[in-house]
Parts: structure tokens; sequence; C-alpha cells
């Protein structure tokens, strides 16, 4: 009898295990998710990336671009293009509060972005200002969990008052193994889906997790943009001071 | 005297040259050369013969280390009106290779929080786009009177020392360098009007006097104090410079029953007080420049008792203190980008009476994943508003710009022009023009 039991227990036990992620995702709340993908992307106290951009129009033509960046914490970034030469030592830089400057080499001035600009494409790559910005999935977006599949967490994220990313909704679909983002839909004002940006390749370098490529396509013009990781440091001490506009005309 | 002066300072920047690019590549590990190549040809649309050819290659060394940059911009340019026959008829520079800029920086020192930089340079101040009323130490560079918000490098000292949210910025430039002119064709838009003499001229005599080669004289400094407040970028500055463009001063002999004229084109001293404010709410930006001029007077009181009985005062600039301003906004959606300015006061315009205003704006529509940019320029004067019928001239160039490959960007451009004669554009309407540039960067 006791040994028919714990065959019926070991039975359940089985069958019911596949179920666990989905057990898991009714745990979690979308705001209890997005905050773990808050704090994974923003674990390093800092960072600086080397970057590869590989732009590719609707006829398949590419242009490739080489950018800097450095971040630190979630609210300061800043960013300088190394090549092609037409754009060399443009850069941009992000603070809290929304205030973003882009520095322009051939004016040898700092300008001040309007917000709406942000959304704006970057030096005519897919990403936007903002998407280049730091990410803040928490504060700005009221979330609802869809769905989860495929051990991903399917999340939908509407544009709270007040914000101004150019987005009206943004779809995530997150590692239910790691937390990281790994598909992000975007919808534009009219809630017509506009950009997808896909991560690939995603490691753990020095206890961080990145992703080691980035394809943003821009669904309405049918062109797309990689971003290649190709340099990575954490942690290497990077003072506020780094994050101003002195360090972006330089 | 001033030839040897001049010969000395360019000795001493192709000696800094040379030293820079043959020395510091040994203590650095790497010298990268950037550049460009362009080249523009103008064509007047009246009578279609060529009005413009500019050929010009730039190359940009630059040695970056953690605490120095060392940057240099050798430009050679042959640029000018040209002929029937196509050939240069005056070039606008009669040296061809300059040094637009050639400066070191040295980052934290003589302490963490002042950056220094030494050398020739430009230094723009100003939160406007290509018209700048704050930004006075560099001499304009007129030489292409179409190309707004060009100017010459100076050779200066700047030492910029940020205090928290408070950068706080010192200039100062020992030698004084005037403005870069146009060729004789566009001057008179630039000469100040002469006043109208009730005599007959026996002998007109025009000389050009530049400062006396020293500090006293000479020098210009200026320093600027900035801080973010509520949401917007301020900036309060002050300028002790001269006019880098000339101001004739006026004497006259009498000989007989007529006169003789000596013009002195000279640079009279000059005080800016100058404000800057740049924000951004909602979906615009917006940006505001005030400067208020405290000129030196030109005056010269001749002796005419012979011919009129009385002496004569001239005055070409009077010491009334004057502003300039100017507000601006943009806008940009997907394809599209807009900016609009108002400008009250022109670079060129100096003294109280003699500033006009400008409404300026550009619109451009970008096209075929950016390798397409469509901007439509406009600029329309008016130098009296209660006689806007008699007083207006305007500016209206498109412009198709083509980027076929990375770094090479063709330009197409369309310039109309017409005004009223009394207007500064309105001397400009028989250069109607269309042009091609070509520029390619590396």
């Amino acid at each position: 009898m006791m040994r028919k039991t714990c065959c019926i227990l070991l039975l359940i036990i089985c069958l019911t295990f596949p179920l666990c992620p989905v057990l898991k995702s009714q745990e979690l709340t979308a705001k209890e998710i997005l905050e773990k993908v808050n704090s994974l992307l923003n674990a390093p106290q800092d960072q600086k990336l080397t970057l590869k951009l590989v732009l590719i129009d609707k006829n398949g033509q590419e242009e490739t671009r080489e950018l800097i960046m450095m971040q630190k914490g979630k609210d300061l970034r800043m960013g300088k293009f190394l090549s092609p030469a037409s754009q060399r030592g443009i850069g941009f830089l992000s603070l809290p509060n929304d205030v973003f400057y882009v520095y322009m080499p051939a004016f040898k001035k700092t300008q001040r972005i309007a917000t709406r600009q942000k959304s704006g494409k970057f030096a005519g790559t897919d990403f936007s200002y903002q998407d280049l910005g730091t990410q803040q999935y928490d504060e700005k977006w009221s979330s609802r969990l869809v769905r989860a599949e495929n051990e991903q967490y399917v999340l939908e994220l509407q544009a709270a008052k007040g914000n101004d990313t150019g987005y009206s909704q943004l779809i995530l679909w997150v590692s239910t193994e790691n937390f990281y983002p790994l598909k992000i839909e975007f919808y534009d004002q009219h809630n017509k889906l506009c950009k997808v940006l896909t991560n690939h390749k995603i490691q753990k370098i020095a206890g961080y997790l990145v992703a080691q490529e980035m394809e943003m396509v821009d669904v309405i013009k049918n062109h797309k943009t990689k971003m290649f990781l190709e340099e990575v440091e954490f942690d290497t001490g990077l003072s506020d001071e780094s994050f101003t506009e002195r360090y972006l005309s330089r | 005297m001033k030839t040897k002066f001049k010969k000395t300072l360019y000795s001493l920047s192709f000696f800094l040259l040379s030293i820079c690019l043959f020395t510091v590549p040994t203590f650095a590990s790497g010298l990268n050369w950037n550049g460009h190549f362009q080249t523009e040809t103008r064509v007047n649309l009246d009578n279609s013969a060529l009005t413009w050819q500019e050929t010009n290659l730039t190359l940009q060394p630059e040695v970056v280390t953690n605490n120095t940059r060392f940057y240099g911009e050798l430009c050679y340019r042959r640029s000018g009106l040209l002929s029937q026959n196509n050939s240069l008829l005056a070039s606008t520079n009669s040296n061809p290779i300059e040094l637009n800029e050639i400066y070191l920086d040295l980052y934290a020192y003589p302490w963490r929080r002042m950056d220094l930089r030494i050398g020739k340079q430009l230094i723009p101040w100003g939160t406007g786009y290509l018209l700048n009323p704050t930004s006075n130490l560099n001499p304009e560079d007129l030489r292409d009177v179409f190309d707004f918000g060009r100017y010459l490098g100076s050779n200066a000292l700047k030492a910029t020392t940020y205090l928290g949210e408070v950068t706080i910025t010192g200039v100062f430039i020992p030698v004084f360098t005037p403005a870069a002119l146009p060729h004789q064709q566009f001057q008179a838009l630039f000469a100040p009007e002469m006043p109208s003499l009730p005599f007959t001229v026996n002998e007109q005599k025009i000389e050009s006097i530049l400062p006396a080669e020293n500090l006293q004289e000479s020098a210009a400094w200026g320093v600027k104090l900035e801080k973010h407040l509520l949401g917007c970028d301020f900036s309060v500055s002050y300028v002790d410079g001269r006019y880098s463009l000339p101001v004739p001063k006026i004497t006259l002999t009498p000989v007989g029953e007529k006169v003789d004229l000596l013009c002195e084109l000279i640079h009279p001293r000059r005080k800016i007080i100058g404000f800057d404010l740049a924000g951004a709410y909602g979906g615009l930006g917006f940006w505001s420049e005030l400067a208020y001029f405290f000129p030196e007077e030109v005056k010269v009181t001749s002796d005419l008792t012979a011919i009129i009985g009385q002496h004569m005062e001239i005055v070409t600039l009077k010491d009334t203190p004057y502003a300039k301003y100017l507000i601006g906004m943009d806008y940009s959606a997907d394809h599209l980008y807009f900016n609009g300015q108002y400008l009250h006061g022109f670079p060129q315009e100096q003294g109280k009476d003699k500033l006009g205003d400008y409404f300026l704006g550009r619109l451009e529509f970008t096209l075929n994943d950016g390798k397409i940019k469509i901007p439509f320029n406009a600029c329309l004067e008016v130098r009296d508003f209660n006689k806007f019928q008699e007083s207006f001239a305007y500016l209206f160039s498109p412009e198709v710009c083509f980027y076929p490959e990375m770094n090479t960007e063709i330009t197409l451009s369309l310039r109309l022009i017409d005004g009223k004669s009394g207007t500064n554009l309105g001397k400009m309407k028989d250069w109607d023009e269309i042009g091609l540039k070509i520029k390619y960067s590396f």
C-alpha cells in the first residue's frame, strides 16, 4: 500500500513538473518581473562598452558604425561615435529628469535635446536617443503579465501618464530563467507596431548577463540595425563627473 | 613692422604644428588623421556665369591621451569668384594653406576642476543655430557671404573651471585678428554707409589701420558663467575686445573749395554683456540670446573754417549702447525637422540705428532611410515694420542632399533673393544662384 502511494505521488510530481514555470509566473506579478529586469539590466555599478552597429536597408545594403558607451547606475549614460568619419565625435549624454544633450563636433557645441526629439533616430540608426538612454521599465509604464510561454514571460507595458518616450505600448518577452529581456516590440503613438528589438547571444561576462548581439528592426521602413558588443568592462569606478558636458565635449 | 609680426606668428604656428606632428606621436600611442575634401561650384541663374568655386582639403590630426588632447585643422582652400574665362578672378584667400585650429587641451590642469585649451581655436558661444549674437571672440570669416556662421580661429588661452553645477570659462586672446572680408563685389554689403558731404571731394584715400601690437591695444578677453537652473541652461558672459569688421573714421582736410577725404578703416573697442538660455519643453527645443553692446565712439572733428567757417563733426559709430538678440525653437518628428529663429541685428550690423530684423527658418525632410534630405531655408529681412512694403527682402533656398555612400554628401542648392535696395539681402538680389557641393569625409 505504502509503495503504491509513493508511486502515485511520484507520478503526480512528474506530471506537474513541466507546469512549474506557469506556477512561477502566477507567483510573480508583472511589476515584480519588471523590477527583476531592471535590477538585472542595471546591476553593474558602471560599464564601458564598445559597440559595432551595422545598418541594413531594405535592399540589403550595409553601413557600419562604431560607438563607445559608458553607463553608471540606471540614470547616467554617455556615448560617442568613433566611425564613420562623417559622424566621428557625435556624442550624447543622458541624465536624470529627462535631461539629454548631444555634442556636434562640426559646430563644436553641446546642444540640449527636446524630449520628443529623443524618439527620433540616433545618427541614422534604428535606435532612438531614447532607446540608447537608460532603460526604466518600472516607472514610466503600467504593466500587465499577458502569459508565460516557452520559458518566457510576455508582458504588456502601457505608457503611464507623463511618459514621453514616444511609444504608446511595449510588449516584452522576458526569460523566465534569468529575467533578461529577449525581445521588445515598440508601438507608436497610434498604437501601431513600429520597431522590434531582439537580444541574442546572452552570456555572463564578469558575473553580469549581457546580450552580445542586438537587432532593432524598423518594421515600417523595413530597415534594421544590428548592434554587436565588441568590448565590455564592468565596475571600473567611473565617477559621476564622467557624465557631464565637460566629458561629452572632449 | 606689422608684416614682420604676422610672419613671426605664422612661423610660430607652423613651428608648433611641426613640433606637435613629429614629437607628439612618439609620446602618445596613436596619431589619428581625419578630414574632408569639399568642392563647390555655383552658377548665376540670370546670366549663367560661374560665380563661385571652392576647393577645400582639410586634414585633422588628433592625439588623445588620458589627460591631453592635441587637435589641428590644416586646410588647403582655394576659393573665389570666377571670371568669364573660368579662372579665379580674385581668390578670397592669398595663402591657400591655412591653420584653422591647432591647440592642446590639458585636462584637469592645473587642478582637477580646470581644463585648459592653448592655441589657435574656435570659441563658439551662444545657443542659437548658426547665428549667435553672444559669440564675439573669434573674427568672422565672410569670404563666402552665403556661408553664415563661419569664424576664423584665434590664438587664445581658454580656461574652463567646473564648480559643481556652475561652469566658469575665461578666455584671453593676445593678438587681434580682423574679419576675413569677401571679394570686393560683396564688400559693399559690409562697408558702413559713408556720410553724404556737401562738398566736392578732391582726393579720397582709404587706409586700413590695425590696433597697435601691444597687449593693451590688441588683446581681447572674455568670461562666461553657466548654470543649469529650473530645467534650463543659463549663461551670462562679458567680452572686452574690438570689432573685427572695420568701421570708417573720416577726416576732411580743406583744399581750396574742395576737401581731401581720409577714410581710416579702424576696429574700435566694444564691451559686450551676453545672456544665453536653452531648454526643452515637451516636443519643443528653445533657445535665446541677448548681447548688449557698449561701443567706443568713432568721431572726428575736422577744421573746415576755410570752407564753411566752422568745424565739422563726423560720427560713424555712436557710443549709444545697443542690443542684438535671438529667439529660436525647433521641433522634430519622424521624417521632419523644423527650426525657426527671430534675430535682431545681423553679425555685420554695428550701431543702434543699423540693426535689422530677420526671421529665419529651416524645414528639413528626410527620405529613403536618411539617404536623401530636402531642406528648405528661408529668411525674411525687415528694416522698418511701419514701412514693410518698402523695407523688406527675402531669401529662399531649397536644397537636395544625397548620401550615396557612407561619408559622401552631394548637395544641389538653389538660392533666390529679392527685396528692396535699402535692405542687406536686397543688395544681393542679382546673386540668384544654383550650386553643387560635394563633400567626402575620411
